[in-house]
């Protein structure tokens, strides 16, 4: 009895212990990608398909460079820079994402409300000690996900989401990565860029007037809306912290080519349904790596103000 | 000469008058193959003078020399090309692969717009990931939030073969919708900064983020 007694209490420190350090390592993870500069060479494998890409990540005063350049397959380089600080909403500023999620929190706090913490072990990734963990989703509105964390660095050298039974769907990894160094003085280009997105204050996301998501699973707050003049499609984005999906909303033009329907590939699921009203109808479609039954349920949640049916 | 000697003479005749019974064919072949039998050498003459003789009422030309020797050791002779069973096997499981993934795109390419998502295994043949760190996680049970319930009516449709939607919407429309809004979410993605690169990893081509940004 002793004994059994001595094993609860040991046990017990320890796994707060862990799972502590397991929210310190996210937590440097985040940070290092807003604070590091590197670049390398990456893998990204899914649904059979092995992809080879160079990326550049530089972080600099007035904002962030990412760069893609894909290495196999068609050509293509994406460059991308972010004025300004983190484009998710943070509460102080906008109350409307209230009414989307009961967590009004940073990124981080969400990640921490949504996913259980768990450090599995040590590993080696791109020729570096890392330290690999396991981000376990508390309901079933999300994935998986099993990463490796750089130990020197606290960059994510590898990222593999899975399926709700544990079976790798994607899978992004590092395979040479170089941090700091010459990276940190080199002049970052500004007319190879794709997109440019800008975070301050007057492009907050807002939620779009005549469209309401009804529900999104517990944690997801909108990132970002977006409103399409020609096509007339309303794109609403959000993020639990680490997962995200994309709500869109077709105008009933682009609606009548667009059929219902279910489909996923790696860990990306994409839902589509149809809404109707006494006229129109209109299509939804739900897109992310989320499983397909969250995605489906929101797409049926999606209503507009002037009370929209659903279509039988 | 034996009753059997007597008997073999007639098959040996009627095998040259093209009436020979399998009894017959059989039982001359049997005495020849006895190479060196005084039966076999015998009869081989006898076949021979036949041969002759039908010839010459044929009116065609009679040659003395006998080459079935010389035909026969260059028939021993001559090297045999084995084939390896292996190369066999792989040639005809060669063939059986191709027909099969030819078979399996074909599925595919109809399961990527026709089935439900749960349908479609993605997770087959892929990388192993090096530890046993991902054994025996379980998520949580798929199941419905409290005060929810997927009706019928309610339920997502999907294209099948035999709905009716198939014929209303092109397929056409319907892929390049799909490729558009999963290049568009991929370019959304990466606002989420815990994810770091990988968001822009998902992208597929140079043109389908240029036309929308």
């Amino acid at each position: 009895m002793a004994v059994f007694m001595t094993a609860i209490f040991v046990s017990v420190p320890v796994l707060a212990q862990q799972s502590k350090e397991a929210y310190e390592l996210v937590e440097g993870m985040i940070d290092a990608s807003k604070t590091l500069n590197y670049s390398g060479l990456v893998t990204y494998e899914k649904a059979g398909r092995l992809k080879t890409s160079k990326i550049l990540h530089l972080n600099r005063e007035d904002g962030t460079f990412q760069q893609l350049t894909h290495l196999d397959g068609p050509a293509g380089q994406f460059s991308w820079r972010r004025t300004s600080g983190d484009c998710e909403l943070d509460t102080t500023q906008d109350k409307k994402a209230d009414l989307l999620s009961t967590l009004t929190s940073s990124g981080f706090e969400r990640l921490k409300a949504s996913y259980t913490l768990e450090i599995r072990g040590q590993s080696r990734v791109a020729g570096r000690e890392a330290t690999t963990l396991l981000l376990k989703p508390k309901d079933s509105f999300r994935l998986p996900y099993f990463v490796a964390i750089d130990n020197q660095s606290n960059l994510m050298l590898m990222s593999v989401i899975l399926s709700l039974a544990g079976k790798p769907l994607e899978r992004f990894q590092f395979v040479e990565i170089e941090v700091g160094g010459d990276l940190d003085s080199m002049t970052v280009g500004d007319a190879e860029l794709n997109a440019e997105v800008s975070c301050d204050a007057g492009s907050k996301p807002q939620p779009l007037g005549d469209w309401t998501v009804g529900w999104v699973p517990p944690g997801f707050l909108l990132t970002d809306s977006e409103k399409e003049p020609i096509i007339g499609e309303s794109i609403l984005s959000f993020s639990d912290g680490l997962s995200a999906f994309t709500v869109f909303i077709e105008s009933v033009r682009m609606s009548k080519k667009i059929p219902p329907f279910t489909f996923s590939q790696g860990a990306t699921a994409a839902v589509s349904a149809k809404l109707k009203n006494e006229e129109d109808e209109f299509t939804v479609s739900v897109v992310g790596e989320i499983p397909a039954d969250a995605a489906k349920k929101i797409a049926q949640s999606v209503s507009h103000t002037s009370k929209l049916r659903k279509l039988p | 000469m034996s009753q059997y000697d007597e008997y073999l003479g007639e098959s040996l005749s009627a095998l040259m008058d093209g009436e020979a019974s399998d009894l017959d064919t059989r039982r001359v072949l049997k005495a020849l193959a006895l190479e060196d039998s005084q039966n076999a050498m015998l009869m081989r003459d006898k076949w021979r003078r036949y041969q002759s003789v039908s010839s010459v009422m044929k009116g065609d030309v009679v040659s003395k020399v006998d080459y079935s020797a010389d035909i026969t050791r260059a028939i021993a002779e001559e090297a045999v090309f084995k084939v390896n069973p292996l190369v066999k096997i792989l040639s005809s499981s060669g063939r059986l692969a191709i027909a099969a993934s030819v078979a399996l795109v074909a599925v595919l390419g109809v399961q990527q717009f026709n089935l439900p998502a749960e349908s479609t295994d993605q997770a087959a043949g892929f990388a192993y990931i090096d530890e046993t760190s991902v054994e025996g996680l379980v998520g949580p049970a798929n199941q419905l939030p409290a005060g929810w319930a997927m009706s019928e009516e309610l339920q997502v449709r999907t294209v099948s073969a035999d709905s009716v939607e198939k014929d209303i919407y092109s397929e056409e429309d319907a892929r390049a919708y799909l490729a558009y809004v999963l290049a568009k979410h991929a370019s959304k993605a990466p606002y989420v900064r815990s994810q770091g690169m990988l968001p822009y990893a998902r992208m597929e081509t140079r043109t389908t983020i240029t036309d929308q940004e």
